[in-house]
């Protein structure tokens, strides 16, 4: 079993424009090296609980652990070394080339007032490479195609060298050819050791990918466990209040729904 | 560019008539040289400081906020410092420097009123909040100007505020420019090693934070920064309208998006461009044109051709 390097204990967290908790009572371990998926359906608190991880938001009462650290512990330049964010989407006002954007997932490195230098440009051209982006590295971002803009989005991510990486819903824009890509990416970073969490509404990319799920339902866990033990026709029904089986062809889980 | 725009401009003007004063003219003409030095120098040198000034702080603006159509005088800067300068002519006395404090001050003020109120907005993100408080407050003091014009003198106290909101460099001095200098200097200086910062803060607050830096505080220092280079030439050249939004568009144009480049390519095309704005201001007529009548002229027109060649971006 992996050491843990992230612990939720007790959250409680509310938006302070709403009455009700978007988290509720929320324990959680995560250990290092794995792919843990979120599952839930709409304003189950996926992406709130992604932000808790981030410092972006702080619970209410409860404490947020990172490799046995609260969370408090950390400068803003640590977290940014790390732990990665890959937002739903994202807003680009100006022009960005694709290789500025990926340069920014180096801030982290760098003092307040210092500039990338020639070994920033180096791991962003790597990361580039290893999502297969580097003809589009003069391109501006903002002309790109929505899963076009999500793969760049994960390549800034991985220039900041996480330890830990964050995806919220990544495969939202992405084509079956990129979508493959990005599982496959997942493993080959889990195996280096980085811990991933991602939010899905597709349960399909959660089975092929992690090996522990999460299912939420109104700011709360419902269940949370291995894929094995968790990933069932039952659990998932009672998470979307809808019938839903699991079948498997082959090696693969496929999720049935009415 | 901007050393031979500098020094074609220093040497031309309506003396003794509209000409290019000759070196040797220069070396033997005492009342030359006087002109030279006492005048047309301050003059040029604060209308580069200004045009430095407006456009790196509209680079700042258009980059915190995201937002390609704001300029310096956002968040009730503008509105503030005109306010100011108003109430000093009226009540405080026509001197220079009173009118200098007046426009600073409230320059700021404008700014602390929009922050105030941006915090105890309920509603929306940071930004949108800042936004709607700048106007809020901005509309505030023109009323409020409105208000000081309708009670000034109109011989003597009208004229001269109408003036000092079209924007000029006639009055200008050795001690005026020294008197921003410091300030100028120090905000340019801040917002020139923060323009890496500034490519960040002008993506969401949580991807910024999500890159390690504070957005709040990051964004405070550059906000205050840029407030004070605005205020610090607007307080002894008036109201010179659309430098600040329209110099930021060309340096990314022709530098590209990245602050790196894009803030310094800003604060030279900015220098240049007021400059040039002002040898047109005092050479083309006899008597002084403000300054202002020509960036909002010449400003507006590239505006329009921007925007009817598609090369104006706007997402929100």
């Amino acid at each position: 079993m992996n050491k843990t390097i992230l612990v939720f204990k007790g959250i409680n967290f509310s938006y302070p424009s709403q009455e009700q908790d978007a988290l509720r009572n929320l324990t959680l371990e995560i250990p290092q090296g794995s792919i843990v998926a979120i599952l839930g359906p709409n304003g189950a608190g996926k992406t709130t609980l992604l932000h808790l991880v981030l410092g972006w938001l702080k619970p209410r009462n409860g404490q947020v652990l990172l490799a046995d650290q609260p969370m408090e512990a950390y400068t803003r330049r640590e977290i940014g070394q790390w732990i990665g964010l890959v937002p739903q989407s994202e807003h680009i006002p100006f022009d960005y080339s694709v290789l500025n954007y990926v340069l920014f997932g180096r801030t982290p490195y760098l003092k307040p007032l210092e500039m990338p230098g020639e070994e920033d440009l180096h791991i962003a051209h790597q990361a580039l490479a290893r999502m297969e982006l580097e003809h589009l590295a003069y391109r501006s971002v903002a002309k790109l195609s929505g899963g076009e803009r999500q793969m760049v989005l994960i390549a800034r991510a991985l220039a900041q060298l996480p330890r830990l990486l964050l995806l919220d819903e990544p495969t939202s824009h992405l084509d079956l050819g990129n979508k493959g890509r990005l599982t496959s990416l997942l493993r080959q970073l889990s195996g280096d050791g980085v811990t991933i969490i991602f939010t899905t509404h597709e349960p399909d990319i959660a089975a092929a990918v992690a090996d522990r799920i999460v299912l939420m339902r109104n700011g709360q866990i419902l269940t949370a466990g291995e894929l094995a033990n968790v990933f069932n026709g039952q659990y998932l029904s009672e998470c979307y209040q809808t019938p839903v089986e699991v079948v498997e062809v082959g090696s693969h889980r496929v999720v049935l729904w009415n | 560019m901007l050393v031979v725009i500098l020094a074609i401009s220093v040497l031309i003007g309506r003396y003794p008539g509209l000409t290019l004063l000759s070196p040797e003219r220069l070396s033997s003409d005492i009342l030359a040289q006087r002109l030279v030095l006492n005048l047309r120098l301050p003059r040029l040198l604060t209308a580069v400081l200004l045009g430095m000034s407006l456009s790196a702080a509209g680079t700042v603006f258009q980059m915190i906020f995201g937002n390609p159509l704001v300029e310096p005088g956002f968040l009730g800067v503008s509105q503030g410092a005109a306010f100011g300068a108003a109430f000093s002519i009226i009540f405080l006395g026509n001197a220079a420097w009173m009118i200098q404090g007046g426009a600073t001050l409230f320059a700021f003020l404008g700014l602390i009123f929009s922050y105030t109120l941006a915090r105890r907005v309920q509603f929306g993100g940071w930004v949108l909040r800042l936004v709607l408080s700048g106007i809020a407050i901005s509309a505030l003091f023109s009323s409020g100007l409105g208000v000081l014009k309708y009670l000034a003198d109109p011989l003597t106290q009208l004229p001269e505020i109408t003036f000092w909101l079209l924007g000029g460099l006639w009055s200008l001095t050795w001690n005026s420019l020294l008197s921003i200098l410091p300030a100028s200097i120090v905000g340019l200086y801040v917002i020139y090693r923060m323009r890496w910062r500034l490519n960040l803060l002008s993506l969401t607050d949580e991807t910024a934070f999500s890159l390690g830096t504070s957005p709040a505080r990051e964004r405070a220092i550059l906000l205050v920064s840029a407030t004070a280079v605005t205020a610090a030439v607007i307080s002894v050249c008036g109201m010179v309208g659309w430098v600040g939004l329209i110099v930021p568009h060309l340096a990314r144009r022709t530098f590209g998006a990245d602050a790196r480049l894009a803030l310094p390519g800003a604060i030279l095309i900015g220098g240049c461009f007021t400059v040039l704005c002002d040898d047109l201001a005092r050479t083309l007529l006899a008597g002084e044109i403000p300054l202002g009548i020509f960036t909002s002229l010449i400003g507006a027109a590239i505006f329009i051709l921007l925007m009817s060649t598609n090369r104006l971006r706007v997402e929100r």
